[in-house]
């Protein structure tokens, strides 16, 4: 089974989209900062990272940028409210971005974009 | 000549010896008085030689002769019926002849211009009648014909018991022509005096009238005769004759020994009946040939009724003086060179310059760079077309650099249809621009507010619409519950088509929306529109009427952006039909196309039609109609459209229906699209709507705005690919995928 982690600075977003993973059939770990899940990936390898971007403290850029530098497999999705052009998006795919998904979401949705991911 | 000299002559010549020609000339009274020496007696003989030592008779005969002979003076001697007897050499070569034989024996009188003739005929009959001698001018006729001016002194002579006339004659023409002239300057210059259109009067320096003219007469009411001699202070100095008196002679005085003219002056004076005019005073004074005869002409020129105009003249240019001194706003005019001439101190003010330092600088030195080309171009427009400019918004560099935003309206000034320069205002609009910038920084901090507030409510939406849609495809959950979630879910997803119309708002609003302008085909585009739209139609059982000609021409457009307002309009269409058909028609225009999009459905009532395009404006409906919609939907399209360089108006009868059409400019066939044509478009500018607390860098390149992605749910329209974000206008060329 897959596994993901979730990292969203509101819990009420990290249940739902925990609730809608775990109905898709995957393995869910949580975090609530940039700090949190960065922690937890040391001792807590997954195959992909949910990343909301806006947080205080470290952001899911500053998370993103950490993860490309450590020699991992582990995939890497945004998360997020804001819009992105698609060339933006386009850079972001070329730097090892795996998907950038916008909130709010419907569960087919993003049940959909990370089987897509994670095949 | 001594042989054939004539009695006469010898004649005079003893008389010259006896001393009976008592001549001024010296020789003859000097030889009369040697004549008289040796006896000591006076003995006028006929036959007397005379006794002059070394000279013998014979000897003084040829000096007579000589004498004669050779005088400078002509001379003549004629008998009474005026035959020439004898001519001397000056005499003949005086009338042009080479000999004595051409003039001898004949007619004095055909040596004389006709017109003399009575008056030699009449002095010769003085003569003749012993009546004495005469002295005449005459005009006489040289050999050549031409006519000469001849002075005679004529008197008789007797000689043998013969009576004949001699005249001694001289060429006067010179003199005559002098005289001549002299006699027609002094009447042109009597003439011109005394018909002179102004005042003159000669006086002597104390004021002394020798002379007034016609003019002065009749201007001051006096008669010639009776002002003649009189001091004319006492005529025309009533008031204060003194103090005129003074001015009259310091004027003089101030004269250089060289100048003639002092310089003119206004004075006031009072006429015979008692009338008060004011004239313009010119003293001359003429020395003459003896140093102290010295005359003054003065010539009295009547300006009261210009005085009068000059006054006003004075007064009115006094208020505008007075009124563009005060004036906040700068005024100025220049020549046809655009070189400053007149200046008021506000506008030394604006651009920061002393009035002598603008003056003769040319008006386009505070020209600022960016705006040189403009104002190069109205001035040029103001010259040679003579338009006026009025408004226009520039900013001119001031003498420090610094730039200074500025009203500028400027106005031709013309004499006889020429440019001779311009003549403006020039008004300081900082403080306006000020307010304008700060009117627009606080609409776009209330824009940002607007999205920061946007983006925050779709974090908490994301579990509401999350939830609820678990709720609803829970398979535990009852009916009932799953229908309330729906209900639920509906409304969150309301909300956010809300939150994501209010973004768009803000963003049109700041101009900070992108759009995507690419050529556009707007056949491909109606049929994409078409058959998104034909299913929803037709589940409201509506009948879909499609009038789109064969082919359209392609316009420029940000097709996502356009898909949106096309969306809106079917939307709306579908909402509130419930019967009949929903019809699309195109047709194209000479550089533009019009979309038509036509339902049968409740229509809008008239005072509402207005409306419609407001914001937050819901169509006031009976039933709940309205709450499918934000109220947001139509603002948004006409302000798309509008962007588009395009626009929306609405026909609607309530009850029978509704007709939105669009109208976007087309491209030719061969229209090129570059960076100029885009310019005109809305230019997006840096985006503002990321949320502050948004770490994301710029992109490695070029700064990309961020455009919009609409988070709608669209009905599983297969577009959902291609509505994927667009690129900012900037970016390089367009997906080819279209």
């Amino acid at each position: 089974m897959k596994k993901i982690m979730v990292v969203d600075n509101e819990p009420d977003i990290v249940d739902l989209t925990r609730t809608v993973l775990e109905l898709g059939g995957y393995e869910v770990v949580t975090a609530l900062s940039g700090e949190e899940c960065l922690q937890k990936l040391e001792t807590n390898p997954v195959d992909l990272v949910l990343l909301d971007i806006m947080m205080p403290g470290m952001s899911g850029w500053d998370v993103f940028n950490h993860i490309k530098q450590q020699d991992t497999d582990v995939k890497v999705a945004f998360m997020s409210v804001l819009e992105v052009s698609e060339k933006r998006k386009q850079v972001l795919l070329d730097e090892g971005l795996a998907d950038y998904i916008m909130k709010p979401f419907d569960k087919e949705t993003l049940l959909t974009k990370i089987d897509h991911i994670l095949k | 000549m001594q042989q054939n000299a004539p009695d006469i002559v010898k004649q005079l010549r003893e008389e010259e010896q006896l001393g009976i020609l008592a001549a001024d000339d010296g020789i003859f009274s000097h030889l009369s008085q040697i004549h008289k020496e040796p006896d000591g007696e006076e003995e006028p003989t006929q036959q007397t030689t005379i006794a002059i030592p070394n000279i013998t008779e014979s000897d003084l005969k040829e000096l007579y002769e000589a004498l004669v002979e050779n005088s400078l003076e002509g001379t003549l001697i004629i008998d009474f019926l005026g035959n020439i007897l004898y001519a001397n050499k000056a005499l003949f070569k005086m009338f042009g002849y080479d000999s004595e034989q051409e003039t001898l024996e004949k007619n004095v009188l055909k040596f004389i211009d006709p017109g003399y003739h009575n008056k030699v005929i009449k002095d010769q009959l003085k003569v003749k009648l012993g009546k004495g001698g005469y002295l005449s001018t005459y005009k006489a006729i040289k050999k050549d014909g031409s006519t000469f001016w001849i002075e005679g002194i004529g008197t008789n002579i007797t000689y043998n018991n013969k009576s004949a006339n001699v005249v001694y004659l001289r060429d006067v023409t010179a003199r005559i022509n002098t005289e001549d002239k002299l006699a027609s300057t002094e009447s042109l210059y009597q003439t011109l005096y005394e018909t002179a259109p102004i005042p003159y009067q000669t006086t002597t320096t104390d004021g002394k009238i020798l002379n007034v003219n016609e003019c002065w007469c009749k201007t001051f009411g006096y008669k010639k005769r009776d002002v003649m001699g009189n001091n004319v202070f006492s005529y025309l100095y009533e008031e204060d004759r003194e103090k005129l008196e003074k001015l009259f002679t310091e004027q003089l005085k101030k004269l250089k020994p060289e100048e003639y003219y002092t310089k003119s002056y206004t004075i006031s004076l009072t006429t015979k009946e008692k009338t008060e005019k004011t004239f313009l005073v010119n003293n001359f004074l003429h020395t003459g040939k003896e140093e102290d005869t010295k005359t003054v002409h003065t010539t009295l020129q009547d300006i009261s009724d210009q005085k009068e105009a000059l006054a006003d003249l004075a007064k009115s240019e006094e208020r505008y003086r007075i009124l563009s001194e005060t004036l906040i706003d700068g005024v100025f005019t220049t020549d046809s060179l655009d070189q400053f001439t007149y200046v008021n101190p506000s506008l030394c003010e604006i651009l920061g310059e002393k009035s002598k330092n603008l003056l003769g600088n040319s008006l386009r030195t505070y020209f600022d760079s960016d705006y040189i080309y403009e104002l190069q171009h109205k001035l040029l427009d103001v010259r040679s077309d003579h338009s006026t400019i009025r408004n226009l918004a520039v900013k001119l560099k001031r003498s420090d650099g610094t730039l200074i935003p500025v009203e500028i309206n400027m106005k031709p000034l013309r004499k006889e249809e020429k440019f001779i320069g311009i003549e403006g205002t020039i008004r300081d609009i900082s403080d306006r621009i000020k307010i304008e910038e700060e009117l627009k920084k606080s609409e776009r901090l209330r824009n940002e507010f607007m999205n920061i507030a946007a983006h925050e409510l779709k974090s908490p939406v994301t579990p509401i619409k999350g939830y609820l849609d678990l709720i609803r495809s829970d398979e535990g959950a009852n009916e009932r519950i799953k229908n309330w979630a729906n209900i639920a879910l509906r409304n969150s997803e309301r909300l956010l088509l809300l939150v994501n119309d209010i973004l768009d708002v803000s963003r049109l609003e700041t101009d900070t929306m992108t759009f995507n302008m690419v050529r556009t085909s707007t056949d491909e585009l109606l049929k994409n529109t078409i058959e998104d739209w034909t299913p929803a139609i037709k589940e409201k059982q509506l009948e879909f009427k499609v009038n789109i000609p064969l082919h359209l021409q392609d316009i420029l457009a940000d097709k996502h952006r356009l898909g949106q307002v096309l969306k809106n309009l079917f939307n709306n269409a579908i909402k509130f039909t419930d019967e009949g058909y929903i019809g699309i028609t195109a047709c194209q225009k000479e550089d533009h196309l019009q979309i038509s999009i036509e339902d049968s459905g409740i229509g809008i009532a008239k005072n509402e039609a207005k409306k419609i395009f407001e914001k937050f404006h819901q169509a006031d409906t009976a039933d709940n109609r309205q709450y499918e919609g934000t109220g947001l939907g139509l603002f948004i399209s006409r302000e798309i459209l509008r962007k588009h360089r395009g626009d929306i108006v609405v026909e609607s009868k309530p009850g029978k229906g509704s007709t939105f059409t669009i109208t976007l400019p087309t491209l030719k066939d061969d229209e090129q699209i570059d960076e100029e044509t885009l310019s005109k478009y809305t230019n997006p500018q840096t985006e503002t709507n990321n949320h502050p607390n948004d770490y994301l860098p710029p992109l490695p390149e070029k700064q990309t705005s961020v455009p919009t992605k609409t988070c709608r749910q669209e009905p599983e329209s297969k577009n959902d690919a291609d509505s994927q974000v667009q690129d900012s206008v900037f970016d390089t060329p367009p997906n080819p995928s279209e």
